[in-house]
């Protein structure tokens, strides 16, 4: 039972919900969906537009035969060639409308990725020939297409069909969504991929001091807009947000004002992170964008594009847009390989793997990796081989296979620590933590815990603390302590608040509603779950929104719209309340040092 | 007075060492090279040519100077450095890899530490100085870095215990001068140096950027120089695995340093398209002194008078028996400067009185046939033969002609045409080859 639960906690990354509803296909989120789907191609002798979007390949199969496994005829699948042919499109739908009943049409959304990303290029939105040419030629298509059709789509797909062939768009018949959430734990994911950390808080604040010394009566020049931004990215690796943010705009400016578009493109760079960092993503992707990348583009700087194109893909990935993210990486593997950059192909592949990690395409992840840690290798550069193992342990630890993890973080350890690399050691325990809570050990995982907080505070990273804290509250839980695991979530949560990084507040809310749930306290969980749905609405992040549906329905049906709106008002003060509950019923022990 | 006699210019023999602007032994070749323009590579970096003045600094620039070895790039560097240098011109941070580093072991994490020195070592002797929060960066990396690092800690505490209370740019000095010293000495903390700098890289990077750029900003308020130029000597000795490693693969490091740099290169990797092109920015090919045209049988007449004054201001035309004795060693130099100064030391080692005569001459010519016999492989005659009899596009880029090239024995002229070293063409093999390929029983 234990183990059980230990596992959930380590693997699900939407949290309660895919908790409570174990992994199937089609997953619970998607049930309605698919239950359409499967009406929608039992209808055969006309023309049906079924649009279905999806941004992981194997779900998509899998789903596919689920649907065609539940039907007596099974619907055709047609996977379009690796090259573009709108002609060989045409003559084959009505080649398959002699014998098919219904047909999925699957690879067109990898002709839309080949198109030339107009973003990406620097370039004002273009339309797509594609889509242009199926909104031209829809009625053709529709005449010699007398079953249903299903295409498949990635996410932002959807969206330009809608905007690009309005006229095809007009004729849907269903739009369903087979969107898959990230599954790994994202704030793990997150601290993971960090890329810098100054190895100690009080020499990056002794250092800020004597930049903030000499600003106050410098010059607006070059080497000022330097220190404006250095003193940024110190702040922004103490998780110090407001003030990185500030800085940068600063840098921003000053470069701006003495016509340095390299330095215009790093400070943007710095704001952008910033942003990521703290969920603001949609900010973050627009100044990647709009602003950072046609500055880079003019720059020529391919190996600055190169890096901002990893960026972007990392950005896209937070929305879930991982057609445009997969887009990204490739993009920049082939600027660091035409280069001959053996360590930006190396960064890229791993950051090509992380990606293949949040869709569960674990082959792809395993491959990228190991690409990767022999470039790192062959190097010599070895915190890169550090960070690779690091990964390789994260990728063993979601598919079960924890004696590659544990061999993998073995490794990872004693170089991060050759390094001085404290972050990169710290996230390495904190895996092993996570590895001892899947083994069904949670006192040993919350020992592997305890001493984290204390690392992290050392090099001034606040969000490792939240995230740390969360891990050990999950630890709590699996040994059934449920208040010790209620008051360090709610440690994690102030954490969160304080440092204004949404997304982390979104993790420790989405773990409180489980853990109120457990602890059986009906207010709080109900506090916590509105606060919950109020902060992923506010992030503008619809499919995690997406995915607490139907058990808000649940509660909305059984409270009326008056008691909705006291209850939005008083979610604050009733979860305060359930947290100093748990904390008076826990006692006056210190709830990171276990008995 | 006593005359002088040929061992009073014994010295001038010694061919490994490039002429300094105003040395009275420097002979202007490059009228003779061919197409080499000086002009456009002041040009390429931001200097008006004629008044020579810096009117437009590159923001950052990487430029390669590449030839033969010996074919006088040390000797032109120097020259274009006295040209770049000054007030209205560049501030240039001169580094000798050779003299520096250890170039048959040599990374980029090396050259990014001697750079540091250079630079640190060329602001101290134009009396600059630079604020502490600007060596705050490189400090914290020295301290994160190199002190808390398990393996160098000792080296670390050797580096602090020199500086004493040195602080700013006295102290990056020691600090860069220990580390080069480091590295380019087989000291056991060596590979350990290296693989720090390459595992923080880029936070070094960043640091010795902010120092460059604030270097810029106070040799201009200085009159000091109006730009910043960094001018490596010597990477052009690096030898095969290493040169790829350094210009191709590793040179993405290195241009995240944000200034213009020239760095000499061999010519076999100039042969490289491709990669190296986009590498660097702009490439500038050093040719050989060029005889005449390729096939033509007679030497032009301008360089033969040019490499003449080139010996007779190394040696006077009275310790020589006769000018055809001077005219047969360079006709068997091919336009290579270092190897008619080879020529004349070997004849000067074999001659039996106190003139350089023929039949010393001649001696010469074969001792330095066999030195190129022991670099070919026996096939290499055929492909050499080929290449002298073909028109002078024929200049087919493979590996084997790519190791001809690095050895000497395949030389390059102007408007890239090739042909083969003269006294490789006397070798026996050759001979054999070219007689084969002629159709000659």
């Amino acid at each position: 039972m234990q183990t059980a639960a230990a596992r959930d906690t380590a693997h699900t990354a939407a949290g309660l919900l895919q908790e409570s509803l174990p992994f199937q296909v089609p997953q619970a989120v998607h049930t309605q969906d698919f239950e359409r789907l499967k009406r929608l191609i039992r209808r055969p002798g006309h023309f049906q537009l079924i649009i279905a979007q999806f941004n992981a390949p194997k779900y998509r199969d899998t789903i596919i035969a689920a649907a065609n496994a539940a039907g007596r005829n099974p619907a055709a699948v047609w996977t379009l060639a690796e090259q573009p042919d709108l002609g060989v499109l045409q003559t084959g739908l009505a080649e398959y409308a002699a014998t098919a009943s219904a047909l999925h049409l699957v690879g067109l959304d990898r002709w839309l990725a080949m198109e030339p990303n107009p973003i990406l290029q620097g370039h004002p939105v273009q339309p797509s020939p594609i889509l242009q040419r199926l909104n031209y030629r829809r009625e053709s298509i529709a005449a010699a297409t007398r079953f249903p059709l299903v295409l498949w789509l990635a996410p932002g797909q959807v969206r330009d069909l809608a905007e690009q062939a309005p006229d095809l768009w007009a004729w849907r018949d269903a739009v369903l969504d087979f969107t898959l959430a990230p599954a790994a734990p994202p704030e793990f994911d997150r601290q993971s991929s960090r890329e810098r950390s100054p190895v100690d808080a009080a020499t990056a604040r002794d250092r800020l001091a004597q930049i903030d010394t000499y600003l106050l009566d410098a010059p607006a020049i070059g080497s000022t807009a330097d220190l404006l931004l250095e003193a940024a990215t110190i702040h922004d690796a103490l998780s110090e947000f407001d003030a990185a943010h500030e800085r940068a705009e600063q840098a921003l400016e000053r470069y701006r004002a003495l016509d340095n578009p390299r330095g215009v493109a790093a400070a943007l760079g710095v704001i952008a992170d910033g942003l990521e960092t703290q969920g603001r993503i949609g900010e973050a992707l627009r100044i990647r964008t709009d602003e950072q990348i046609p500055v880079l583009l003019r720059l020529g700087d391919k190996r600055a594009e190169g890096k901002a194109l990893n960026k972007l893909g990392k950005t896209y990935a937070a929305l879930g847009e991982f057609e445009k993210a997969t887009a990204c990486h490739e993009q920049a593997l082939t600027i660091a390989r035409a280069d001959g950059d053996h360590l930006g192909e190396a960064n890229t592949l791993l950051a090509i793997g992380r990606l293949a990690l949040r869709t569960d395409d674990h082959s792809t992840a395993r491959d990228a990796y190991q690409q990767a840690l022999s470039l790192f290798r062959a190097d010599n550069a070895r915190l890169g081989e550090a960070n690779t193992l690091l990964a390789i342990g994260d990728l063993a630890l979601r598919i079960d296979d924890l004696a590659a993890a544990r061999d993998a973080y073995r490794q990872a350890l004693p170089l991060f620590r050759a390094g001085n690399e404290r972050l990169g050691e710290a996230n390495t325990l904190q895996g092993q933590g996570l590895l001892n809570l899947m083994e069904g050990d949670a006192a040993a995982a919350f020992r592997n815990f305890i001493e984290l907080p204390t690392t992290f505070q050392s090099i001034g990273d606040r969000l490792g603390v939240q995230a740390v804290f969360g891990n050990m509250a999950r630890a709590a839980a699996a040994l059934g302590q449920i208040d010790r695991a209620l008051c360090l979530a709610g440690e994690s949560l102030a954490l969160g608040r304080a440092a204004e990084d949404r997304f982390g507040q979104t993790i420790t809310l989405e773990l409180l509603v489980k853990l109120l749930q457990d602890a059986g306290d009906a207010a709080g969980w109900l506090a916590a779950l509105m606060l919950y749905r109020e902060l992923l609405a506010g992030m503008g992040d619809r499919r995690t929104l997406a995915q607490t549906d139907a058990l808000w329905q649940q509660v909305v049906q059984q409270l009326s719209a008056a008691e909705l709106e006291l209850l939005r008002t008083q979610a604050p003060a009733h979860l305060e309340t359930a947290l100093a509950a748990a904390r008076e019923r826990f006692g006056s022990g210190d709830p990171t040092r276990l008995d | 007075m006593i005359e002088p006699t040929v061992w009073d210019y014994r010295d001038n023999l010694d061919y490994d060492l490039p002429l300094n602007p105003g040395d009275p032994r420097l002979v202007p070749l490059n009228d003779a090279r061919g197409d080499f323009s000086e002009h456009r590579i002041l040009k390429a970096l931001g200097m008006d040519p004629n008044s020579r003045e810096l009117r437009k600094a590159p923001e950052r620039l990487y430029v390669l100077f590449g030839g033969h070895r010996g074919c006088g790039k040390s000797t032109e560097l120097r020259r274009l450095v006295s040209k770049l240098q000054g007030p209205k011109g560049y501030c240039v941070v001169f580094i000798d890899a050779l003299s520096e580093l250890d170039i048959h072991n040599l990374r980029y994490s090396d050259i990014i530490l001697a750079q540091a020195k250079a630079l640190v070592t060329t602001l101290q002797a134009a009396d600059v100085t630079i604020e502490p929060v600007f060596v705050g960066r490189l400090n914290d990396w020295f301290k994160e870095r190199i002190e808390n690092h398990s393996q160098i800690r000792d080296l670390a505490v050797e580096i602090r215990a020199g500086a004493k209370a040195e602080a700013g740019l006295p102290w990056l000095a020691r600090l860069f001068g220990e580390l080069t010293n480091s590295v380019r000495l087989n000291s056991t903390y060596k590979e350990e140096v290296r693989n720090v700098v390459r595992n923080s890289f880029p936070e070094l990077a960043d640091g010795f950027n902010q120092l460059i750029t604030r270097a810029n900003e106070l040799l201009r308020r200085h009159g000091v120089a109006r730009g910043l130029l960094f001018v490596i000597d010597g990477t052009d000795r690096l030898s095969g695995e290493d040169q790829d490693r350094f210009f191709v693969q590793d040179i993405h490091q290195l241009k995240l340093i944000a200034a213009s740099f020239v760095y000499c290169a061999p010519i076999n990797l100039l042969t490289e398209q491709g990669q190296l092109q986009q590498n660097f920015a702009e490439v500038f090919r050093l040719p050989m002194v060029k005889s005449g045209e390729k096939g033509a049988s007679a030497m032009n007449t301008k360089t033969r008078e040019l490499l003449r004054e080139f010996v007779f201001k190394r040696v006077p035309r009275a310790c020589f028996e006769d000018l055809e004795t001077v005219d047969y060693l360079i006709d068997h130099c091919g336009g290579h400067p270092r190897d008619l100064i080879r020529l004349l030391n070997y004849s000067f080692q074999d001659m039996p009185g106190e003139r350089f005569d023929r039949g010393s001459a001649a001696s010469a010519v074969g001792r330095l046939a066999t030195d190129y016999k022991r670099l070919l492989e026996p096939d290499d005659y055929g492909l050499l033969a080929l290449i002298d009899q073909a028109p002078p596009d024929y200049a087919p880029v493979t590996p084997q002609t790519r190791r001809l090239l690095y050895n000497l024995a395949l030389l390059e002229y102007n408007s890239f045409w090739w042909r083969s070293h003269p006294v490789v063409r006397t070798l026996t093999g050759y001979r054999e080859a070219l007689a084969q390929l002629q159709g000659q029983p």
